[in-house]
C-alpha cells in the first residue's frame, strides 16, 4: 500500500473522533449532592432537580427532540428539562381529545384540539420556565426549563448528580426545583478533576389551581 | 516498519493539536499582526453605526411596549370567549304502545286491594318517567298521569325533536368569585285549537343562576354557592347535561338527585382532594322539577338540609365513593310537620378508558292522612328505592359503547286521587360516538319491564340525540 493512502486512512479514522476526546486533558466534572427540605424537614427524595451550567463555551446549541406525552389525562413526564432551541413534540396517547396550550412567556402557544394518535411540536426558543397546561383537563400540567446549555443534570432519588465534559473554567451554576426557589453558586472546572458541591433547597408545591387558556377558571366539577 | 512510522507520527500530530482544533484555521495575517489594518473603521463609521444602534433599540423598546400593551388587552378581553357557552341537542325517538311509561289497573284485577279507594283509572301501574326520551327526562308522553301532567312533548309516534337549546353565561366579577348562569330554550308543540292546552309551547328553563365564592388553602379548597345550584345528592347530577352525559337519557332516580334547588351550599375538599364535604341549605328537595315533589319556592318555614361526604383513595386513582342524603319539611306542603328524607350511596370510577358508576337511593316523603278518609289524602306520600349501575368503555377517540340497568320500587299515593305503583327494571344499551370535539351523536334503546304483579306492556324506548356544543 502506497504511503500516502495509508496516511489518507489513518487521518480519515482520526478525524472520526470528536475534538472534546482528543483535548480530554482540558475537560474536567462536577458532581454533588442536592438536599431538599420542606417546612424545615428533609423530604424523603430529592431527584427531579435540575443542575446546570451557565456561560460555558461550546455548550452546543443545536438541534434537540424532546416529547412529552398525554397518557391517562396526564403529562409526562410532569417536569423536563430541554436545551434552548428544542423541538417538543406533545403526542395525544389518550382517546378524547387534549388542547396543550402554554401562557408562559417564554413560550406562549396554543396547539389547539386534537385527537388520539395526533401529536403537535413546538419549538422552545427562549430560556426559562414554560407551565404547560391542557385547556380540558384541568389535572394535567408540566413544567418545562429551557436551559442554554447542554450541560446538565438531573439528581436522581438520593439527590446526586454529575455533569461530565466540561472545559476547564469558572462558571455560575444554577440548581432549579419545578416549584421551588432556584438557587446558584460557582464551580471551578480543573481539567481532569471534578469539582464537588452542594447545595440545599427549599421545596415547593404545584399551584392547586391554574386557568384556562383565556384566563377564565375550569368548570363546575373540574 | 513504514506503518507504524505513519500512524505513530499522524498520532503525535494529532495529539498536540489545540482543542478546538475543529475550528478553521485563522487567517495567517492574523497570526502576526503588524499594524493596524486599513480596513479599520473610521470614527465616522463607528458613529453611525452608534446611531443605528441608538434607532435600534428606540424601536425595540416601541415594539415591547406595543407588545405589553397587546397583551393587557387580550387579557382583559379573553375571558369574554368563556361568557357565552351552551349546546344544542336534536334528538329522534320511538317509543312502543301508546308512548307512556304506566297503565290503568282497570277492574283492579292486578290491585284489587285499592277497591273502594281510588277510581281504577286513577290507579296506575308503572313509571311515568320510564320512556324519558332526552337528557332532561322528558317522556314521549306522560299518558293519563295524574301526579305528574305537564306533558311538555305528548308525542303520538315517531318525532324530531330539539330536546334543548342551552345556553350557558358566566363571568368573573372579581377574582375567585363567580357568578353562573345556565338556561334551557325548550321548542314544544302547541296545539292552537285546544283550550287547555295554550300551555304548552316553547319554554324557557331556568336550570342554574348562581353566585360562587372560591377559598383556596393548603389543606382545602372551598367553595360558597347562593342562588340555584347543582345537587349535592349523589353522582348522576354532574354529568345530566347532553354534552356530559354519556347515555342520552337519566336514570331512573335521576328524578331524585338530579333537581337544581334554590337556596345556600358550601362545598369542601381537603388533602388535595381526598375527601370532599358537600353541605346545602335549600327551599325543597334535590328533586328534579319534573318529579311531583320539587317545590322551588317553599310553601313552608322549615328548610331542606343535604350533605354529600366522598372518599377519593389515594391508592385507587380514579375512584370516588360517595354517601349523601336530605331531611326537611315535604315540598308543596303548607305544614313543617310533614316531613320527607332520602339518603343515597354511590361509587364512581373513571380510569383510562373505563367509566363504571352505580348509585343507590332510598327515601320516604310521609305525607298526611285524615282520619276515615283515604291514605294520604292532605299530602301526597311517597316511599321509595332506586339503584342503577353504568359501565362505558371508550374503545377509540370516537366509539364509546355503554350499557346501563336501572332499578326502581317506588309507592306513591294522595288519597283517592291516585295510586301509581312502580316496579321495574330496564336495561339500555347504547352507542357514544365523539364526531368531532364539538359534535356528539348518541343512540340506545331501553328495554322496559315491570316487576311484581305488574303486567308487561309495551313501552320500550329508542332514542338519540345528536349535540353541537358551542
Amino acid at each position: 500500500m502506497p504511503r500516502t493512502t495509508l496516511s489518507i486512512i489513518v487521518v480519515a479514522i482520526l478525524s472520526l473522533i470528536p475534538a472534546e476526546t482528543r483535548s480530554a486533558a482540558n475537560l474536567g466534572a462536577v458532581e454533588g449532592k442536592i438536599r431538599i427540605s420542606k417546612d424545615g424537614k428533609a423530604t424523603s427524595d430529592h431527584g427531579n432537580v435540575v443542575v446546570y451550567l451557565e456561560g460555558v463555551p461550546a455548550a452546543a446549541v443545536g438541534e434537540h427532540k424532546h416529547a412529552i406525552r398525554q397518557k391517562d389525562l396526564q403529562f409526562a413526564p410532569r417536569v423536563s428539562v430541554v436545551v434552548k432551541g428544542t423541538t417538543v413534540d406533545f403526542p395525544n396517547e389518550d382517546k378524547v381529545f387534549h388542547n396543550v396550550f402554554s401562557t408562559s412567556r417564554p413560550a406562549r402557544f396554543d396547539l389547539g384540539l386534537y385527537r388520539s394518535g395526533a401529536s403537535k411540536s413546538v419549538q422552545f426558543k427562549r430560556e426559562g420556565v414554560v407551565d404547560v397546561f391542557c385547556n380540558i383537563h384541568p389535572e394535567m400540567s408540566s413544567r418545562v426549563l429551557v436551559v442554554p446549555t447542554t450541560f446538565f443534570a438531573t439528581t436522581d432519588a438520593s439527590g446526586k448528580f454529575r455533569i461530565d465534559g466540561v472545559p476547564a473554567g469558572t462558571y455560575p451554576i444554577v440548581v432549579w426545583q419545578a416549584y421551588g426557589a432556584e438557587q446558584r453558586g460557582q464551580v471551578k472546572i480543573e481539567p481532569g478533576k471534578t469539582a464537588t458541591v452542594t447545595f440545599d433547597v427549599v421545596g415547593g408545591e404545584r399551584p392547586k389551581e391554574h386557568r384556562r387558556k383565556d384566563g377564565t377558571p375550569y368548570g363546575r366539577y373540574d | 516498519m513504514r506503518w507504524w512510522w505513519v500512524a505513530t507520527s499522524l498520532s503525535w500530530i494529532l495529539s498536540i493539536s489545540p482543542a478546538n482544533a475543529d475550528e478553521p484555521a485563522p487567517p495567517a495575517g492574523d497570526r502576526a499582526p503588524t499594524s493596524a489594518p486599513d480596513t479599520a473603521p473610521t470614527r465616522q463609521e463607528l458613529d453611525k453605526l452608534a446611531a443605528e444602534n441608538r434607532e435600534l433599540r428606540e424601536e425595540l423598546e416601541l415594539l415591547k411596549d406595543d407588545l405589553q400593551k397587546t397583551d393587557e388587552r387580550v387579557d382583559k378581553l379573553a375571558p369574554l370567549a368563556a361568557k357565552l357557552t351552551g349546546y344544542a341537542d336534536f334528538g329522534f325517538f320511538f317509543v312502543g304502545g301508546d308512548g307512556s311509561g304506566i297503565r290503568n289497573d282497570l277492574g283492579y284485577r292486578q290491585f284489587p286491594e285499592y277497591r273502594g279507594i281510588v277510581p281504577d283509572s286513577w290507579l296506575f301501574m308503572g313509571d311515568p318517567l320510564s320512556t324519558a326520551v332526552n337528557a332532561r327526562g322528558e317522556p314521549a308522553t306522560t299518558g293519563d298521569s295524574r301526579a305528574i301532567t305537564f306533558d311538555s312533548i305528548k308525542s303520538k309516534g315517531p318525532t324530531f325533536l330539539i330536546n334543548s337549546l342551552n345556553v350557558g353565561l358566566f363571568a368573573e366579577i372579581a377574582r375567585s368569585t363567580l357568578v353562573t348562569a345556565k338556561f334551557d330554550l325548550v321548542p314544544r308543540g302547541r296545539d292552537v285549537s285546544d283550550p287547555n292546552g295554550l300551555f304548552l309551547g316553547d319554554f324557557v328553563d331556568v336550570r342554574l343562576a348562581y353566585l360562587e365564592h372560591r377559598i383556596s388553602r393548603k389543606w382545602m379548597e372551598l367553595s360558597l354557592f347562593a342562588g340555584k345550584f347543582d345537587s349535592v345528592i349523589g353522582f348522576e347530577y354532574r354529568s345530566q347535561e347532553a354534552p356530559s352525559r354519556i347515555e342520552v337519557t337519566p336514570s331512573l332516580i335521576c328524578r331524585y338527585t338530579c333537581g337544581y334547588p334554590i337556596g345556600v351550599k358550601a362545598r369542601a375538599q381537603f388533602f388535595d382532594r381526598a375527601i370532599g364535604l358537600n353541605v346545602a341549605v335549600t327551599n325543597g328537595t334535590h328533586f328534579s322539577e319534573l318529579f311531583p315533589f320539587h317545590d322551588e319556592i317553599d310553601a313552608n318555614a322549615m328548610k331542606t338540609g343535604a350533605a354529600r361526604l366522598s372518599f377519593a383513595p389515594r391508592f385507587a386513582r380514579g375512584l370516588e365513593l360517595g354517601v349523601s342524603g336530605s331531611y326537611g319539611a315535604q315540598d308543596n306542603q303548607d305544614q313543617d310537620s310533614v316531613r320527607q328524607w332520602m339518603y343515597g350511596v354511590d361509587a364512581h370510577y373513571h380510569r383510562q378508558d373505563l367509566v363504571l358508576r352505580a348509585e343507590f337511593v332510598q327515601g320516604r316523603a310521609r305525607g298526611m292522612s285524615e282520619e276515615d278518609e283515604p291514605p294520604c289524602g292532605v299530602a301526597p306520600c311517597l316511599q321509595f328505592k332506586g339503584a342503577y349501575g353504568l359501565a362505558g368503555y371508550r374503545l377509540t377517540n370516537i366509539v364509546m359503547p355503554y350499557v346501563r340497568v336501572d332499578w326502581r320500587n317506588a309507592l306513591h299515593r294522595k288519597g283517592a286521587s291516585f295510586v301509581y305503583i312502580s316496579e321495574l327494571w330496564r336495561a339500555t344499551p347504547g352507542l357514544r360516538l365523539a364526531l368531532t370535539s364539538n359534535l356528539i351523536l348518541k343512540v340506545e334503546y331501553t328495554f322496559n319491564r315491570e316487576l311484581g304483579r305488574i303486567p308487561q306492556f309495551d313501552n320500550d324506548v329508542f332514542t338519540s340525540s345528536l349535540v353541537v356544543t358551542y
